[in-house]
């Protein structure tokens, strides 16, 4: 398991919870070109397009 | 994915008059081809991160696109400049959150992975057959896009029991599920389940927003700082597979470095 140590769990299972709190408003995204292309056009609303890799050096869960 | 802007109330605000799309780059390969039709990049592939404001068409670029929307240099200039386009647009434009379905992601495991990244919470809805999920999707679709619940969960559809297995002791029956990632959205556990029976027989007073209303109001995401997450990733010998293969080069570099490869 390479160099996981004891503190790295106990961060993994204990320290990575943040307090709870009220989620702020956000863009609501389609999660689909297709979708997000076909309520374009339907609604006739020019597009906000985004795009990221959801992995950092192969790690997922980060932007 | 850029928070310094997109975060931003004014842009959330402006964001209102769009329709917005984010994509996961190199999940898709439909998607990947827009995504290098869209930006010129000095390697001539897709790199890592996309931004473009677009006609209703999807087929005229609005504004310059690129990597990132930092060339508006601040969140109050992006929103400037999208309140000017969306100006435009106005009187041709009809109403938005229309749609009989909330706006999915390709697969749970995807959906899951871009909530921890998000640290938002995740919606399953859970049917084998479209009939099933088309109830469902009556009650919960009004709540996805609404001004309340819109973007604060992350969405997916299991049709098959092997599409839960990242999701700690669920059951295969038609059901929404409300999660919560892990720190790498490769897990999840159960906040809420509503049963389609449960959601079918809801009158005004409605289990499924009151679920949604906890959940916004008291929601917990798991995560660590940047450092530390991808150091415990790599340690943990975690390495995401994409649909299509990665090609940006700083990344792949990045990547090969941090791995000792």
């Amino acid at each position: 398991m390479h160099q996981f140590t004891i503190a790295t769990l106990v961060l993994l299972l204990g320290g990575a919870a943040a307090g709870a709190a009220e989620i702020p408003n956000r863009i609501a995204w389609y999660g689909s070109l297709k979708a997000g292309l076909a309520e374009a056009s339907r609604s006739q609303r020019p597009i906000l397009l985004v795009s990221g890799a959801p992995h950092c050096h192969g790690v997922p869960g980060v932007w | 994915m850029d928070r310094s802007f997109l975060s931003i109330a004014q842009v959330v605000k402006a964001s209102r008059q769009f329709v917005c799309i984010r994509l996961a780059t190199y999940e898709d390969k439909q998607e990947a081809e827009f995504l290098k039709s869209l930006v010129r990049t000095r390697s001539g592939e897709l790199e890592n991160t996309v931004f473009a404001l677009l006609s209703p068409d999807g087929r005229t670029r609005l504004a310059r696109a690129g990597r990132g929307p930092q060339s508006f240099r601040s969140a109050s200039g992006l929103a400037a400049e999208m309140n000017r386009i969306a100006d435009q647009y106005h009187r041709a434009a009809k109403p938005l959150w229309s749609n009989t379905s909330p706006p999915y992601m390709k697969s749970v495991e995807l959906a899951l992975n871009v909530a921890a990244c998000d640290r938002l919470p995740a919606v399953v809805v859970v049917a084998a057959n479209s009939t099933d999920r088309e109830r469902l999707e009556t009650r919960l679709s009004p709540l996805a896009w609404s001004e309340q619940f819109g973007g604060k969960f992350v969405y997916a559809t299991a049709t098959s029991k092997s599409d839960l297995k990242p999701i700690t002791k669920s059951i295969f029956e038609p059901s929404v599920l409300l999660v919560q990632p892990g720190v790498f959205g490769l897990t999840a556990e159960i906040l809420h389940t509503l049963p389609l029976a449960q959601i079918q027989a809801e009158s005004k007073a409605t289990p499924i927003q009151a679920a949604f209303q906890a959940v916004v109001a008291d929601f917990q995401p798991q995560f660590m700082d940047y450092r530390s997450h991808i150091d415990l990733g790599i340690n943990l010998d975690i390495d995401w597979k994409t649909e299509i293969p990665v090609t940006d080069r700083q990344s792949i570099q990045a990547k090969q470095r941090s791995r000792g490869q």
